[in-house]
């Protein structure tokens, strides 16, 4: 899998995860702000999402799991 | 304080207010019950705002059931209202009876919805929650059981009230089952905003029980409308539905927040 492959299914998974929490409306925003971002700032901004929702335990876990499927350190 | 929350309590100090003082005498109680009826229009309102705002995604069947749940309590607490004030009518069971219990089945369909959502860890839960949480329950559960369960089945009593009064007695377990693993969500996702949602809306049911098991057991004050116990329970009613009310409208705000985040943070980008 090359790196830009990996990106798309890492933007993905993080959509899936605000569609489910947040709904559709917030789900498409977020496809079309992260289209030109790296993996450091998805990931950045998905952690602070998460963690002001779900609380810093359970949003760091969310990432913790995202960082190891997608082997990020 | 914020705009919700002096709102429900300005409503919650009118309510006591024409309780304790009844302006219209022996009137009173018509008052009384449309104010009554006020908490399940707006819990009912604030769980459909929260519907539409979250739109389209997997939480959709949850919070919709709970929606509904609500919905058909507000049908259930206006036809009871109406049989008992306006035509003198209500006898048991009643249509409200059986809108009453379908609500508990939408409710706690809807509650079991989103906590598999949530996507609980159950083995990293610390033992001390599942213990606590166990703990609380099983207490609610013994105490319904001791106080309703026993006394729900009346040889003498037709079989349509006997199923009643026990769909009523399982929908309050139902409810009791469902708090328990609220309360691991509001430990899972401790610390964030999802938790105040959850936390108001298990005050919420909890309070509603807790009403239950004073209808149940002090029937004679109910035919009455009048005394401390009658208003208690009423009080705890109204309470009941404001948590759910305030938890409503807090997801809601959470959603609507973070709906707009995605501009906020393009701005920011963009400024930089």
């Amino acid at each position: 899998m090359t790196n830009s492959d990996n990106i798309a299914h890492l933007k993905e998974d993080i959509i899936l995860l605000y569609m489910r929490y947040f709904g559709s409306m917030m789900a498409d925003g977020y496809k079309e702000f992260y289209a030109d971002k790296d993996e450091e700032t998805i990931l950045l901004s998905a952690e602070e999402l998460l963690t002001e929702y779900a609380g810093e335990t359970k949003g760091k876990e969310i990432i913790e799991q995202l960082k190891k499927k997608y082997h990020i350190n | 304080m914020n705009k919700i929350l002096l709102l429900l309590t300005l409503y919650f100090i009118g309510v006591v207010a024409i309780f304790t003082f009844r302006p219209l005498g022996d009137n009173n109680a018509l008052l009384e019950q449309s104010l009554y009826l006020f908490s399940p229009l707006i819990a009912s309102t604030g769980a459909f705002l929260s519907l539409r705002a979250y739109g389209r995604g997997p939480r959709f069947r949850s919070l919709l059931c709970l929606t509904l749940g609500l919905i058909s309590w507000l049908i259930a607490d206006t036809t009871f209202n109406y049989l008992e004030f306006v035509a003198h009518n209500l006898q048991y069971p009643s249509p409200a009876d059986y809108i009453y219990l379908l609500a508990y089945i939408l409710l706690f369909t809807g509650l079991m919805l989103e906590v598999d959502l949530s996507d609980l860890s159950w083995k990293k839960i610390n033992k001390k929650v599942y213990f606590i949480a166990g703990v609380f329950s099983s207490t609610l559960l013994a105490l319904f059981s001791y106080i309703s369960v026993f006394s729900s089945y009346s040889p003498e009593a037709t079989l349509g009230e006997n199923v009643v009064t026990i769909g009523y007695t399982v929908g309050d377990i139902l409810l009791v089952i469902a708090g328990f693993f609220i309360l691991l969500v509001v430990w899972e996702y401790r610390g964030g905003k999802a938790s105040k949602v959850w936390i108001n809306l298990f005050l919420g049911f909890l309070v509603t029980l807790i009403a239950d098991l004073i209808y149940a057991n002090f029937t004679d004050e109910f035919e009455t409308h009048i005394g401390l116990i009658y208003s208690v329970s009423q009080y705890c009613y109204i309470l009941g539905y404001m948590f759910i009310t305030y938890g409503f409208f807090k997801l809601r705000n959470i959603l609507r927040t973070f709906q707009h985040a995605p501009t906020e943070q393009k701005k920011i980008t963009e400024s930089k």
